[in-house]
């Protein structure tokens, strides 16, 4: 994997050695356990709970600082039809940019690409979901072509060209996806990441290969977070959190924003003459879920504590169940009884798959409508 | 958090407390009250000082009378100021808790790093800083100081003062390190050195290095009087055999000849001097000589330290007339220095034993053994007779001396070696008295100190020791690394993609494709390890020649594209500067690989934690130089002495220099890193079971015999998955415990402990 890189094809024994199996978890009875998606709504609840009360931005502009050199042509993290790191990290992209505007719509994004030390600006600040994603998929036609090393340095400088002209209004944000073990620099970093710092840019970094000090240093000095994702999957879920709008945890005073409404089509943007935020009605409606999240539920068979279970509790709290206000289904075992919840306000029963799709794109129990 | 380690009360300066420093109490307070001696391996950056110092701080307060004394023995000035910053932590934490700790905790170190008297401080060397001292402080300086003052004796107020003072009553009670004890000096106007070596006496901790206690030289003058029921804690003693060895060991090279030949001149002509003006003087000492030699001790220091073998063989005879006279000894040692030099003159090396040497030494130049015996001490009464100063070749005389006084003492457990040539084939003749037996100088200290504690990181295989030094340990342990997650990663590489075997064999090592697979190895986890990768070969040429060929075959380029090489060197300031550039471009993101040698500065007591060693690689097994002469008469003496076979002391030595160097990337329990060993060796039974148990329980069988491709893929999943945030709420109850959790343990390990009895 030394010269270049660009040779991997993605064939199977060209690549590390893997044990898929591993992966797979069984209960208790030897059945086999989908563990991630139980666990991802246990995340999403605990998620829902911390944001209870708390300031968030939703008025987000965002870099997405991809790096395409040497090292993102590793093909460790392979999936599907991208045979690489910048594949997989093209990919997740991809799914990326439609959650940020969905959760963000008031929210911009520009896309640098670093490669060969340099940072280009490959689609500058905008609200246009559209041309990031062909700016993506550009580079999924050119065959994730990568090279040279990466620079930070620059990454943040072209990033900052792109930020300093937003209001202090908005939360203005880098995120990096980066493969690279290093960063080279013409300057210090410690010196960029300390203006940075101080002008409140926070820095988020995906990191594809491991943990980095410099780049974790940047993350935590900026109050943005820093991931090292265990697979191609993780790295859309890592993705992800990044594109929910970040908790305001500093007591940085709230300011009022001036809006225009106008009719034209690419929006959210600012004024070219005025720097007035441009937004939609739209837009500012689809923000109305951060302010009211969904109400909130309960378990209806609660977990017993203490070493016997008492089955025949169980037993009587599954007979309560109803069927699923959301899809009408009903459990048939006291082991689907589990997953199902209790709305705490209209009091309906919710399956597991229709909790887990109110908390991340319903926003509302349709019990309570 | 207040910890009951079996009635003992122990106040532990943190909120939580690792399961093994629990464990460490319970064993140390074992051998305490046993009053026996203890070897105990504890993983590395799991808080051994802290540990010790706790327990053995809170045991002093509970029994006073059963422990009277703590020595602390460090290997260097830097490990000695962190232990000292440690214990006035813990005190601190002790008085935050309500109680006070009356202690006087004393430091020691040499006078170059104590001295506060800016004319001596800006000789600048430490042989000078000690002849400037003397100058001063002798006692015939000092008297001919009062009687002519001005004159070429001038007084060091500091040294006066304390001279006029009573210590105890001056000093406060409190923790000294060495600035401390400068800070203290300066200001009462007291000597540093002196107050401390005195104080040392009265202290409760004494924290210095090994040689005040290992090398009989200084410790008859420094540490005779401290007293029996004390514990002696040798830390980080992986190496104490090797550290005895040298204690005792002596080398003469034609310099060496040559300077003590200028030494002897300068000696000759002062007793010359003598003779003419102040007879009486010499005549005064020829009267107490023949009288006795303890006598003739005048209580004082020559400076040039004691004598070299241990307390109760000195002799206590009169001098024998051959070398009483003071012109007679001068010639004397005239003929011992044209001896060695005629010794000097060979074309091969030639192994002697004491007693033949000694035998050809009389034969040729009429020396007998008696006299050679006492021919240091009677030296250095005639130093302090002859009111000498400036003791530069007086030194060399006294090795050539030293070396063959302790031929005549010991006739076993050394050897002489006359050899033509160094190590690297460079023509430089010398005579070697080798130690071979490293229990010579342990031996008096386990008889005079009640418990003796010898720890470190690496120990294993620690049934080893007590062989090696000749004692009974009533504790014998080796303690595991409790981790809530794999946080190390040893693997072993055998081969390379081409399926070409790995070693550092002899006959292997220059081997091109070797050579190319381990360059193969590193350009890869340079590829795949962030920030720092250390390196370690088995010997500086080999580095040389290694790197010479990698160079060659592009290998260093593509190391380059990653990270930035460093080198360790045999000079010690191009080393150090080396490794500050090293951990500068690990800051600035650039990432970099260190080259080093096993056995070199790095592998012992530079520590690389965090990103400044993410991965340590091991190229090939760090066997020992076996062509040695020295190293082959010492397994020789291991052999036929203590059957310990050629083979398992040199595995044994190899293994623990490869632990020691695995050891440098751990340094705190949150730390991770990779550890590679390079040899398809490591993976034989017979040597991965030497590493300490913390390493090889993490060692698994699928590792045992890798090749570069597989430990790649492993490293790569290692990193990620160490990447995972890591919360304390994670490590609570498995590796970290509180005050609770604590009391649990202590009690299941009781338990396991009786019930391991009643089987």
């Amino acid at each position: 994997m030394d010269e270049g890189g660009d040779k991997h094809s993605g064939y199977r024994w060209e690549g590390g050695y893997e044990r898929t199996w591993e992966a797979l978890r069984e209960d208790d009875t030897g059945a086999l356990i989908s563990g991630s998606s139980a666990a991802k709504r246990l995340f999403a609840k605990k998620r829902l709970a911390q944001e209870a009360g708390q300031r968030i931005h939703i008025v987000r502009h965002c870099v997405l600082a991809l790096d395409l050199s040497r090292s993102m042509a590793d093909p460790d993290l392979r999936i599907d039809r991208y045979p690489n790191r910048a594949g997989c990290a093209v990919r997740s992209l991809k799914e990326f940019v439609p959650k940020f505007f969905a959760s963000c719509p008031l929210g911009q994004l520009a896309l640098v690409i670093l490669q060969n030390k340099r940072a280009n600006i490959v689609v500058p600040l905008g609200g246009s979901e559209a041309r990031l994603l062909k700016a993506l998929n550009d580079i999924e036609v050119k065959g994730f072509k990568t090279g040279g090393q990466c620079s930070m340095v620059n990454g943040i400088a072209a990033s900052k060209s792109m930020l300093n002209a937003v209001g202090e209004h908005s939360n203005r944000e880098i995120i990096f996806v980066v493969g690279s073990l290093n960063t080279i620099d013409v300057t210090s970093p410690f010196a960029t990441i300390e203006t940075v710092a101080n002008e409140g840019i926070r820095c988020s970094v995906v990191s594809l290969s491991a943990e980095v000090n410099i780049w974790k240093k940047l993350a935590e000095r900026t109050d943005g977070k820093y991931f090292v994702p265990l697979d191609p999957i993780d790295v859309s879920d890592k993705l992800e959190e990044l594109s929910r709008p970040p908790v305001e945890s500093s007591s940085r005073q709230g300011v009022l924003v001036k809006m225009g409404f106008p009719q034209v089509k690419a929006i959210p943007t600012l004024c070219d003459v005025c720097k007035l935020s441009l937004v939609s009605a739209a837009h500012l409606a689809r923000c109305y879920h951060h302010l009211f999240p969904p109400s909130s539920v309960t378990p209806s068979i609660p977990e017993q504590s203490g070493e016997e279970i008492d089955l025949e509790l169980e037993r009587s709290q599954f007979e309560k169940i109803g069927p699923c206000v959301g899809c009408n289904y009903a459990p048939i075992s006291v082991e689907e009884g589990r997953q199902f919840v209790v709305c705490d306000k209209c009091l309906n029963s919710l399956c597991g798959e229709c909790d887990g799709f109110i908390d991340e794109h319903l926003h509302s129990c349709p019990g309570c409508i | 958090m207040h910890l009951d380690i079996e009635g003992i009360p122990v106040l532990f300066p943190f909120d939580y407390v690792y399961p093994e420093q629990l464990a460490y109490m319970r064993e140390l307070k074992y051998s305490i009250e046993n009053r026996g001696h203890a070897l105990i391996e504890m993983p590395c950056g799991t808080g051994k000082t802290v540990t010790i110092l706790s327990f053995l701080i809170a045991y002093k307060k509970a029994h006073p009378a059963s422990l009277e004394k703590i020595i602390y023995c460090t290997r260097t000035v830097p490990e000695l100021t962190k232990v000292v910053e440690e214990l006035r932590d813990l005190v601190q934490y002790y008085a935050d808790n309500g109680q006070h700790l009356d202690l006087l905790s004393m430091s020691l170190s040499s006078r170059q790093n104590l001295c506060v008297n800016p004319e001596v401080m800006s000789c600048g060397g430490r042989i000078e800083v000690d002849t400037e001292c003397r100058r001063r402080t002798a006692t015939f300086a000092r008297r001919n100081a009062k009687m002519s003052p001005g004159g070429e004796n001038p007084s060091c107020s500091y040294f006066e003062n304390l001279e006029n003072s009573t210590l105890s009553a001056k000093l406060p009670r409190g923790i000294y390190n060495l600035e401390d004890i400068k800070e203290f000096g300066k200001e009462e106007t007291l000597c540093p050195y002196f107050m401390a070596r005195e104080a040392i006496n009265l202290a409760d901790i004494v924290i210095y290095s090994y040689n005040y206690l290992l090398d009989p030289k200084i410790s008859s003058v420094v540490s005779k009087s401290l007293p029996r029921n004390s514990i002696v804690v040798f830390d980080e003693a992986h190496n104490i055999d090797s550290v005895c060895i040298k204690s005792l060991s002596v080398k003469i090279t034609k310099r060496t000849i040559e300077r003590a030949a200028d030494g002897l001149e300068k000696l000759t002509a002062r007793v010359d001097e003598f003779s003419m003006s102040k007879k009486e003087e010499l005549e005064d000492e020829y009267d107490r000589l023949v009288r006795g030699l303890r006598e003739a001790r005048q209580n004082e220091d020559s400076g040039l330290g004691g004598p070299p073998v241990l307390p109760e063989d000195v002799l206590t005879t009169a001098i024998p007339g051959s070398i009483r006279k003071a012109p007679i000894f001068c010639k004397w040692v005239k003929r011992l220095l044209e001896y060695c030099g005629h010794r000097l003159r060979i074309q091969q090396a030639i192994q002697e034993s004491p007693l033949s040497f000694l035998r050809d030494i009389e034969e040729r130049v009429c020396i007998d053994r008696r006299s050679l015996r006492i021919a240091g001490e009677r030296l250095q009464n005639l130093i302090i007779t002859l009111e000498m100063v400036d003791l530069t070749g007086l030194k060399e005389v006294n090795d050539i001396i030293n070396m063959a006084a302790l031929a005549a003492t010991y006739t076993e457990g050394f050897a002489i070696l006359f050899e033509a040539i160094d190590e690297r084939g460079i023509p430089d003749p010398r005579i070697q008295l080798a130690c071979l037996d490293a229990s010579l100088v342990m031996r008096p200290i386990f008889r005079k100190y009640q418990s003796v504690l010898i720890t470190s990181g690496t120990l294993s295989p620690i049934e080893m020791y007590p062989r090696l030094l000749d004692f009974q340990p009533v504790v014998m342990t080796s303690l595991s690394l409790s981790m809530a997650r794999g946080a190390i990663c040893p693997m072993i590489v055998a081969r390379g993609n081409d399926q070409v075997s790995l070693s550092s064999k002899f006959d292997e090592r220059e081997d091109p494709s070797v050579l190319r697979n381990y360059g193969n190895l590193l350009v890869e986890i340079c590829g795949v390890v962030p920030d720092g990768v250390v390196v370690f070969f088995t010997s500086y040429s080999y580095l040389e020649n290694v790197v010479s060929m990698w160079n060659e075959t592009g290998i260093i380029e593509g190391i380059q594209k990653n990270k930035i090489i460093f080198c360790e060197s045999s000079d010690i300031t191009e080393t150090s500067q080396a490794l500050s550039r090293y951990r500068e471009a690990c800051d600035e993101g650039r990432g970099a690989v260190l080259l080093s040698v096993a056995r070199g500065k790095v592998s012992e007591g530079i520590d690389f934690s965090g990103h400044y060693g993410r991965a340590v690689l091991v190229l090939g097994i760090p066997f020992i130089f076996t062509q040695s002469r020295i190293l082959r008469a010492r397994l020789d003496f291991l052999r036929t002495k203590i059957q310990v076979r050629e083979q398992e002391f040199l595995v044994f030595d190899a293994m623990r220099q490869t632990a020691q160097c695995l050891g440098r990337a751990i340094r705190a329990k949150s730390d991770y890193g990779i550890m590679l060993l390079a040899d398809v060796r490591f993976g034989t039974p017979g040597k991965y079971t030497k590493l300490p148990k913390w390493l090889t329980d993490s060692l698994s069988q699928g590792s045992l015999s890798l090749s570069i491709e597989d430990s790649i893929a492993l490293s790569k999943k290692f990193l990620r998955q160490m990447a995972q945030p890591f919360p304390r709420s994670a490590q609570l109850g498995i590796s970290l415990l509180d005050a609770e959790q604590a009391e649990q343990y202590l009690r299941r390990i009781k338990n396991e402990a009786a019930f391991a009895k009643t089987i």
